[in-house]
């Protein structure tokens, strides 16, 4: 997938969400915001309430999504037929899209009553959405091959030193006058030290483009390397505990993803049982 | 995160319901009590609704009651009364503004449909001490009226209160027929006030009003006799209902019987109107009985002053005062007017046109009763009108007094031919007769006949008497002399016509300007133009006015002088007849003079 269509592909799942989240809460709103002793009373009862047309449906609809989300990643990890299908990029972009349109739905669906034992998978529901939230942040962190594949602390020190030795053909000093700063740079420095340094680099070689008759092209070229080889030094400073941190991470958002879809069932089979079929 | 997980898990851990249920339901929460209400797969059953709701069930199998109408029977019970919205939630959400209550079965009427719900959905209402108990209930009230309210009959009438009572108030009993009762109300009973035949008393302590055992058989039962026992007991032979002074056909009592039979009007008269004393004394009705003759006069007063004597009857019927019995024999002369001429055809109406004949009429002048034809043109200045008895009679509106003599007398006296003319030829104008400012010129009413022929200044100010008199129009006074022709000779016995009709442009038009003194112009040139000069013939040079010999010729001032013979020689020896254009003339011009001209 070139970079041009993938950024439309995730630019339309980013616009299903909004525009799905808007139209829930544009036609809904007013229903939600009525209490819970006035709602029966409301003309649009029929509609909105979690059993209603429109609140079932998403209910259903929200509910496979998420299935489908889940259990579509979960294959692609584990299952070995799936292990050469895309890259694992994109089904974990896809991922991200169907389980949060998924839950979104769900908050319809919910109708803003979170009581009973279903809210125990609401609110599981809730967790891993936030610890998925958390877990993206962590796994841009950890720099990755071209498949996704996690890559070792050597593996990332030789790509640094290529991007390195590209930056010296290019003839531009990165260090300034008080050293090599960036490759010294202590990698336990805190974040705004850090994003200190980098902007301090980054000026410093604008002013040397100054001095140098560089076309256009090639100073966006010199530009990102430096970048690159920035924000490599800084992910290889955290690497281990990046790293570390993944693992917990699994940890948490697995067991609620699996508390919300036991309790999900729970929940249809209780529905099911008092009769409420939807549209069915 | 996690504590509000655990707090939301411990609280509702094992509870599947979807939202706490309205305090009625209270007691069914519980995830063992589920199915005291849903059938597990199907929903809520209506027939676990009604096992709890057993009084209603029980309606609803009798078909009786709101929840057995058409419109509610057909909806399932969760559709109005849901529930697991919450403990305060309205189960019975109840709009008592709209709420259709003829879908009970009991339409509220009249003031029902003002009175609150709970004004008559209260316990004390409810027989039934099951539905009695019940925290609120509509249900357990009873249609017959005394259920909620007060016999005020303490049971002495039908229980169908609404067979007298309408909804709308107690009083009057609006649906109640006196009719359908033992005693229909007719005449004065039906103006008069309930309790005046239907007293309140006081009963178990309570005010109550009487209306059943009312005794009605005899009037004296409510009615005081008024004529202590003297004509019976039975009002009725002679009174009715609808008046105590009106006599029902004067019940058994012929009045024909009497010296004094009833006729016409008599006959509706209210007894008391003559008998005046009526039932005022021990023997009512009887104080005529001595009186041998009975005079109009005695009970109606004289409206004519005794002026037209003393005998109505001559005039008057009993049928009416004002339609006289004898019309047409009634003596006016009896009267300050006797009717004379016209007046005594016309119909007395025509006059005396109220109902009452009888009231006098104004008769000193004439327009007391007659328009004014005239339209006031005989009116005075200071607004009185003429008497119209100057020129009128009552003979005939048309036959007048007005003469000659009067006519002279006015600013117009009538002359010569106006004596002979009608007076309509000058007063009728346009179907409007007219006496008051019609002119006194002769144009005023005669039309210039001159106009345009004759030139003003022979009659200035078109006054024709310049030439005419009123004598006769032929008749004329001019003096030829003021024109440019003075008449001479023959002309002063020609007439006027022969030379200015000549002129005329038709044959009633004379011209009189314009025309010249030359003789041409009215007579014709008998000479055939031979003595014209320069264009013109003047006869004058050798006749005259007297006659036509030609007295001014003389042959010795010609060029050819007569002498001798010549002098005793006939002219026609001379002067021979010619033809000119078929027109024979005597040839007067002769140019050759010599003797063989003449002589052979």
């Amino acid at each position: 997938m070139g970079s041009l269509t993938h950024r439309i592909y995730i630019g339309t799942l980013v616009s299903i969400v909004i525009i799905t989240t808007i139209l829930i809460f544009f036609y809904g709103l007013p229903y939600y915001q009525t209490g819970l002793e006035d709602r029966f009373f409301r003309e649009d009862h029929y509609l909105y309430k979690p059993s209603g047309l429109v609140g079932h449906g998403l209910g259903i609809v929200g509910t496979i999504l998420i299935v489908i989300g889940v259990t579509s990643y979960m294959l692609r990890k584990r299952a070995r037929f799936l292990s050469r299908v895309g890259l694992i990029k994109h089904w974990l972009e896809f991922h991200i899209f169907l389980c949060t349109l998924g839950p979104i739905m769900i908050l319809g669906h919910t109708a803003m009553k979170f009581g009973g034992i279903v809210s125990i998978s609401f609110w599981s529901m809730v967790a891993v959405v936030a610890s998925g939230v958390i877990g993206r942040f962590i796994y841009l962190q950890i720099p990755r091959s071209i498949e996704g594949r996690e890559l070792s602390l050597t593996e990332v020190r030789e790509i640094r030193e290529n991007i390195g030795q590209q930056l010296q053909v290019t003839g531009i000093e990165l260090a300034g006058n008080n050293g090599n700063i960036v490759l010294n740079a202590p990698s336990n420095q805190g974040l705004l030290t850090n994003i200190f340094y980098r902007r301090q680099i980054i000026q410093n070689l604008k002013k040397q483009f100054e001095n140098q008759n560089l076309e256009k092209s090639e100073r966006v070229k010199i530009l990102r390397l430096a970048k690159n080889e920035l924000a490599l030094s800084r992910k290889i400073g955290r690497l281990q505990t990046m790293q570390k941190l993944f693992r917990y991470w699994h940890v948490a958002h697995m067991p609620f993803a699996i508390v919300m879809l036991l309790i999900m069932l729970i929940h249809v089979a209780v529905t099911l049982a008092f009769g409420n079929t939807w549209i069915f | 995160m996690v504590i509000l997980l655990l707090s939301s898990t411990f609280r509702i851990f094992g509870q599947l319901s979807p939202g706490d249920l309205s305090k009625y339901h209270a007691d069914l929460e519980g995830l063992l009590n589920c199915t005291q209400c849903h059938n597990l797969g199907e929903g809520i059953s209506e027939t676990k609704c009604l096992e709890c709701h057993n009084e209603l069930k029980s309606r609803i199998d009798q078909n009786k009651g709101y929840h057995s109408s058409l419109e509610v029977k057909q909806k399932a019970c969760i559709e109005c009364h849901n529930d697991h919205h919450g403990r305060n939630f309205e189960i019975v959400h109840f709009d008592e503004n709209n709420f259709n209550h003829e879908l009970t079965g009991y339409e509220l009427e009249g003031k029902h449909g003002d009175t609150k719900c709970l004004d008559c959905h209260k316990k004390s209402f409810i027989d039934n001490p099951v539905v009695q108990q019940k925290e609120f209930t509509f249900l357990g009230l009873n249609t017959d009226c005394r259920k909620c309210h007060e016999d005020s009959h303490q049971g002495s009438l039908s229980n169908n209160c609404a067979s007298c009572h309408g909804f709308d108030s107690f009083k009057p009993a609006e649906k109640f027929n006196h009719d359908n009762s033992k005693f229909a109300l007719k005449g004065k009973h039906l103006e008069i006030d309930c309790i005046e035949c239907h007293p309140i008393i006081q009963k178990n302590g309570k005010d109550f009003q009487e209306f059943k055992g009312i005794e009605f058989t005899s009037c004296s039962s409510c009615h005081d006799d008024a004529h202590q026992g003297a004509f019976g007991k039975n009002c009725s032979e002679c009174h009715t209902e609808e008046s105590w002074h009106y006599f029902k056909e004067l019940g058994n009592f012929n009045h024909n019987k009497t010296h004094f039979p009833l006729t016409g009007r008599h006959r509706n008269t209210d007894c008391l109107d003559c008998h005046k004393n009526g039932t005022n004394n021990q023997s009512p009705f009887k104080e005529f009985t001595t009186w041998k003759t009975f005079d109009c006069a005695q009970c109606h007063d004289d409206v004519h002053e005794e002026k037209l004597g003393t005998d109505c009857k001559n005039c008057h019927s009993t049928q009416s005062f004002t339609r006289l019995n004898k019309e047409n024999t009634f003596d006016h002369s009896k009267t300050d007017y006797a009717l004379e001429g016209k007046h005594q055809m016309v119909d007395c109406n025509q006059c005396h046109t109220s109902n009452h004949k009888i009231e006098p009429l104004e008769f000193d002048r004439c327009n007391q009763c007659h328009d004014d034809f005239h339209k006031g043109q005989f009116t005075t200045s200071e607004g009185t009108l003429t008497d119209c008895g100057k020129c009128h009679t009552v003979k005939d509106f048309a036959e007048t007094l007005y003469t000659l003599e009067d006519h002279n007398g006015s600013l117009f006296p009538l002359e010569g031919g106006h004596v002979a003319t009608p007076c309509f030829a000058c007063h009728l104008k346009e179907d409007n007769w007219t006496f008051r400012d019609i002119g006194q010129r002769c144009n005023d009413c005669h039309i210039d006949e001159h106009e345009g022929f004759l030139d003003p200044k022979f009659y200035p100010d078109k006054e024709c008497k310049s030439c005419h008199t009123a004598q006769t129009w032929s008749a004329i006074q001019f003096d030829h002399d003021q024109t440019n022709f003075s008449l001479e000779g023959k002309h002063l016995s020609a007439r006027c016509n022969d030379c200015h009709l000549l002129h005329g442009i038709d044959n009633e038009h004379q011209l009189f300007s314009g025309l010249t003194s030359r003789c041409m112009d009215c007579h014709d040139d008998i000479h055939a133009g031979q003595f014209l000069q320069d264009g013109l013939t003047d006869c004058s040079r050798c006749h005259s006015f007297e006659n036509w010999e030609a007295s001014r010729f003389n042959h010795n001032e010609t060029r050819f002088r007569l002498d001798g013979e010549h002098s005793r020689v006939e002219c026609a020896g001379c002067h021979k007849v010619r033809n000119l254009d078929e027109r024979e003339y005597i040839d007067y011009k002769i140019e050759d003079f010599r003797c063989a001209a003449c002589h052979l």
